[in-house]
């Protein structure tokens, strides 16, 4: 019945921190979530945020810096700020979350980031070639994403 | 369902070390300044992952950094 059906889909997630170029199951240095069950992720993906519920459509979007926020079963929640990566949402509602850095929020200090995010501004401002300046662009982004995040 | 990987009767573009999903439905595609500047995904990786260790409280900045410098070595090969 359908109240079955509901129950039978779930997310499970694993979000491993990618650090190497090898296959990314063995080489996470830290993993937050190894088959859990749970009830809602929300990422930050280069086309827009969005909120991953059971009988997600199947999709592959790419990460951008932001906050992604698992809500557990119980309702509680967790909030791990990551660099950039990817998401996987498979047709069995499974979804695999590796990131280049995946830190929880409590480990980022507003400080740091309010003083790195001026610092990138200032070498925007120096900046000739469309690279470099893109490469300041993206740094101030990130700083940017990691403020917000903080306030 | 989505299809990944090259567009049949599209132009083969040259090779990104890097994910270029390939998403349904699309009516223009969006490409990022940092793209069209040049830089590839894995470049802008590591810059948004340097920002990240970098805005880290002192007690987790050291291991982040170390471990982050232990799994990748970067080698620009001399070009002939």
């Amino acid at each position: 019945n359908f109240s079955d059906m509901m129950a039978a889909r779930f997310l499970r997630l694993a979000l491993p921190v990618l650090r190497q170029s090898r296959s990314y199951s063995e080489a996470a240095s830290k993993v937050f979530f190894k088959e859990a069950n749970v009830k809602q992720v929300d990422v930050p993906t280069l086309t827009g945020a969005f909120g991953i519920l059971p009988a997600h459509v199947p999709t592959l979007q790419v990460l951008r810096p932001g906050v992604v926020t698992v809500f557990n079963d119980d309702g509680s929640s967790a909030k791990y700020f990551v660099s950039s990566g990817s998401v996987t949402v498979n047709a069995d509602s499974s979804v695999q979350l590796p990131a280049e850095e995946a830190v929880p929020l409590d480990q980022l200090d507003i400080a740091a980031a309010k003083a790195n995010l001026e610092k990138a501004q200032s070498e925007l401002a120096g900046t000739c070639d469309e690279a470099a300046r893109a490469e300041a662009q993206v740094s101030i982004e990130a700083n940017e994403a990691i403020v917000k995040a903080l306030e | 369902m989505i299809t990944l990987g090259e567009k049949p009767g599209v132009p083969h573009r040259r090779h990104h070390a890097d994910i270029q999903p390939v998403l349904e439905a699309t009516t223009s595609k969006m490409v990022a300044y940092w793209r069209q500047a040049g830089l590839s995904y894995i470049r802008f990786s590591a810059i948004c992952a340097n920002a990240v260790r970098a805005a880290l409280k002192p007690q987790f900045k050291t291991e982040a950094i170390k471990a982050a410098e232990a799994s990748v070595k970067v080698l620009k090969p001399k070009t002939a």
